[in-house]
């Protein structure tokens, strides 16, 4: 692996009993790089942080931490306690009999630091995370959004090697959620701390990622930047849970469309066809599909139309269709699927 | 590293069991102590330990009295438990369905929290041959005095309902606690379907705490052991031996007579006999305390 | 419907109710009188148990065996609880460790009684407080354990991983994050232990033979046995006057009863 690498995620495997929760997980974490793991809820993610963290152990596979291993899953084995990583869980467990002082100087007291120094540096970060006011009361007295400050406060209080975040924004109001994010995505940047964060939201995994690592059913499916995944997704599921994807079964009349792009030979092994809504114009040829609703989007509109064969499309559109009319569509863009679901050719229309 | 830290990080986890262990451990060690001097006549402070063998064993299996005293207390047992899960069972279900649940609770609780002594003054009192209040009562309508502390074929009657009185509430209050659990949901579904309280009662709610009823059941039988205080304040065993006890019977031989021996003999007679409820009460907890 | 219940409620109301209108009336009777309701109350009953008899000091001794027993207990079943509900541990150790516990909570103490006196004679503390407080741990120790035990597999487990993370041992952990959190449930057993103590006989007759450091439940016995009781109202009041305590403690925890009783249930 190289050098570069701060964290290395190597071939982890966890299973209880007969479910296998994670499978041949594999990627590596530059230093101060803002990771996400993305995928559906209840499918790894936060096991794969537990393993991380050292909460629980793999059962096959190595966990190595700027240059240590930390998990060898047999005889290596760093508990939590001493592995200076910092865990913001998603419903933020912070000790409800002490203050949020307390609660984020609690890392610094473990750690031995004298009283004045361990003040100061709450002081510090708790102005940082504009939470310094509210720092004598207890968490039942702070509101969500503050109760999740202070657990990230206490989760960096300590300058960790490694910040672990779990769903750290689903109990957000979603009207602050996005100030929210880019305000911590911005501090963590700042202080350049290597950060991994858990979560099903697709948008905020896309908005904050450095690189995505797409993990379904406990199997990586995709590593990349949100442009790689988003433009280039290894698969179906990748293409569709990322962005939206309308997926047509491959039927001869659409082979029609394909003509249009630079083809070099039909491919043999292309089950589905794939375009996302924003890939779709409206042209005087195409596939024949009736209006059925328009939903206003502000600066678009999107366009739920049925084709002749039955599928439902969904585009967006700068101005307003009349439902119950019919529009030829063409996609600009192009995705082949595999029977499989995998990718097989991305094509763009010549012009 | 400091040396202390190299120390703590090696101690494994079981070594915080120990505080505990210690002292129960004493405990096992007395059972064991027992056991030992079972086969010893010793009297403390008198004699030597004199190895007898099983002499001991054969000479209270063979003793009326010690005889009686365990037929006594498995009689007591097994009557009062049940008749107090019986009657517990049913107090829960009226409170279950009553709708002024939390103004009867509190004073039905009061029978727990009394001491056996005060039950026999109260008892004592009421049933007293000359002046007692029920005698009162019943002469004054023209029947005849009872005295049932003193009948030997009523005095454990009147015990087991000393008993009943007080630690009915004690089931009481499990059994309701386990109807509580029961969710609502199914108790609509069923009211739906038509059935009313009776058959809510007997069909859903019990069935459903059928883990509690045998929790709180095996409870009372373990517990139900331990009723030295009520018999001998009452009626010290008497009369005769109708009342008698094996803890009695341990409190005078064993230790007003200072005998270890025989005190150890009885004491493992006794634990032999109590392990017959004690150990199917271990299985089942162990099951539910499995991670 | 609703009402029969009730009706039948109230008539087992009247079942606990009287016999204990019976014991106050019994003690405002004066001497020499038997007839319920008392012809001529007096209250000097109770003033006579308190100045004269001074039972005031059995009352205290009996708090005092309680209260050294119960913290005895608690510092060595704190951290065996910890052990049995969150730490690691064999499995064999941790079915051994807990089926002693019930054992020795299951086991009538009359059939450890001879032992433990032996024990204690021994060691010559017999007659003193410690001594008592010692014998007391057949009730209390296995009780504790099993109560806090159960009281602890109840915490969320969370808050104690995100101590972990963020570097706290065990002993760390025990003294920062789960004896904190665990008071409430302390506090619930402290009491519970007290109303189950208060009324011990058999321990409390046996091992303290001198009459100003017997507890109350003993002393109350004496009174009830003896062969002919002349001054019922006496000995009445004097069982209220016991009583008092008790009955202070569960009407400020009503609701909690039931669930502290329920707590240690569990299993």
């Amino acid at each position: 692996m190289s050098s570069k690498s701060f964290v290395e995620i190597i071939n982890i495997h966890k299973s209880y009993g007969k479910l296998v929760v994670l499978e041949g997980v594999n990627f590596d974490i530059r230093k101060g790089e803002f990771i996400v793991i993305l995928g559906p809820s209840g499918e790894g993610k936060t096991t794969l942080l537990n393993i991380i963290a050292g909460v629980i152990r793999p059962d096959k596979g190595k966990v190595i931490i700027d240059g240590q291993v930390v998990d060898d899953s047999s005889n290596i084995y760093i508990p939590p306690e001493r592995r200076d990583v910092g865990y913001v869980f998603q419903n933020y467990a912070l000790y409800p009999h002490m203050t949020a002082l307390d609660n984020i100087a609690f890392p610094l007291k473990m750690k031995k630091l004298p009283r004045d120094e361990r003040e100061q540096r709450v002081e510090k970060i708790a102005k940082l995370l504009k939470i310094d006011h509210v720092l004598h009361h207890k968490p039942s007295q702070l509101s969500g959004g503050q109760q999740q400050r202070v657990a990230v406060a206490r989760a960096i209080v300590k300058e960790p090697k490694l910040l672990l975040m779990d769903e750290p924004f689903s109990n957000i109001d979603p009207a602050l959620r996005a100030s929210v994010r880019l305000e911590l995505r911005l501090l963590l940047k700042s202080l350049g701390i290597t950060t991994i964060m858990a979560t099903h939201d697709q948008e905020e995994a896309m908005t904050l990622a450095d690189r995505l690592l797409i993990l379904r059913r406990g199997k990586p499916i995709q590593i990349g930047s949100p442009i790689e995944v988003y433009e280039k997704p290894s698969e179906r599921f990748v293409a569709e849970f990322v962005g939206g994807m309308n997926i047509l079964e491959l039927k001869s009349e659409y082979s029609s469309l394909l003509r249009e792009y630079r083809v070099e030979g039909e491919d043999a092994s292309a089950k589905y066809i794939g375009f996302r809504p924003e890939s779709i114009i409206i042209s005087n040829e195409g596939l024949e599909a009736e209006v059925l609703e328009a939903e206003f989007k502000g600066d678009k509109w999107t366009i739920i139309a049925q084709i002749r064969s039955g599928e439902i499309i969904r585009f967006y559109n700068k101005d307003h269709v009349n439902t119950k009319s019919t529009v030829f569509i063409k996609p600009t863009k192009v995705y082949l699927f595999s029977s499989e679901g995998k990718t097989v050719k991305i094509l763009t229309i010549n012009k | 590293m400091s040396f202390l830290t190299k120390i703590r990080r090696r101690t494994p986890n079981e070594f915080f069991l120990i505080p505990g262990l210690i002292g129960l451990g004493i405990f096992v060690f007395a059972i064991g102590y027992s056991i030992y001097m079972s086969f010893y006549r010793y009297k403390l402070g008198f004699m030597q330990p004199n190895y007898v063998g099983l002499a001991n064993y054969s000479m209270l299996l063979h003793d009326p009295v010690f005889t009686t005293a365990v037929k006594n207390t498995l009689f007591f047992v097994a009557i009062a438990s049940t008749s107090e899960l019986l009657y517990g069972i049913f107090l829960a279900v009226l409170l279950y369905w009553s709708n002024k649940r939390y103004f009867f609770i509190p004073f039905l609780i009061v029978p727990m929290i009394l001491p056996a002594v005060n039950l026999v003054v109260i008892w004592r009192f009421l049933f007293h041959p000359d002046y007692g209040f029920v005698n009162q009562i019943l002469t004054s309508i023209g029947l005849s005095a009872i005295n049932p502390l003193n009948n030997p074929k009523w005095a454990m009657p009147t015990i087991i309902l000393m008993d009943i009185w007080q630690m009915t509430p004690f089931v009481m209050i499990i059994v309701l606690a386990g109807l509580s659990t029961v969710p609502p949901e199914v108790l609509t579904a069923a009211r739906i379907d038509g059935a009313r309280k009776l058959q809510l009662t007997l069909r859903i709610l019990l069935p459903m705490i059928k883990n509690v009823i045998l929790a709180v059941f095996l409870l009372r039988l373990i517990d139900a052991f331990r009723i030295f205080a009520k018999v001998y304040l009452l009626t010290r065993g008497g009369p005769g031996v109708a009342t008698e006890t094996i803890e009695l019977q341990i409190y005078n031989r064993a230790l007003r007579g200072l005998e270890i021996g025989l005190g150890s003999t009885m004491s493992v007679i006794f634990i032999l006999i109590s392990l017959v409820v004690i150990i199917p009460y271990t299985i089942m907890v162990l099951k539910n305390w499995r991670r | 419907m609703a009402s029969l219940i009730n009706v039948f409620l109230i008539v087992v109301l009247l079942t606990v109710l009287v016999p204990l209108g019976v014991l106050v009336m019994i003690s405002l009777l004066p001497p020499g009188e038997w007839s319920i309701p008392p012809k001529s109350p007096i209250l000097d009953n109770f003033v006579y148990v308190f100045k004269e008899f001074k039972f005031y000091r059995n009352m205290l001794n009996t708090f005092l065996f309680i209260g050294l027993a119960i913290l005895i207990s608690l510092i060595l079943a704190l951290p065996t609880a910890y052990a049995i509900a969150r730490l690691q541990i064999k499995y064999y150790v941790w079915v051994f460790t807990v089926a002693l516990v019930i054992l020795v909570k299951s086991l009538p103490p009359g059939s450890l009684l001879v032992p433990v006196y032996e024990l204690l004679w021994k060691l010559r503390l017999t007659n003193t407080a410690l001594g008592v407080a010692l014998s007391y741990q057949v009730y209390t120790l296995p009780f504790m354990i099993w109560i806090l035990t159960s009281f602890l597999l109840d915490l969320p487990r969370e808050v104690e991983t995100a101590a972990r993370i963020d570097g706290a041992g065990r002993f760390a952990r025990l003294r920062h994050i789960i004896f904190p959190l665990s008071i409430p449930g302390i506090i619930s057993a402290v009491i519970l232990g007290f109303l189950n103590l208060w009324n011990e006989y058999l321990y409390s007759s046996i091992i303290v033979s001198s009459r100003n450091l017997q507890t109350a439940a003993v002393v109350l016995g004496q009174l009830v046995t003896s062969e002919y009781v002349y001054d019922w109202g006496v000995l009445a009041s004097a069982n209220i006057i016991s009583v008092l305590p008790a009955i202070f403690f569960v009407s400020f925890v009503q609701k909690n009863i039931s669930k502290a009783i329920t707590g240690g249930i569990k299993g």
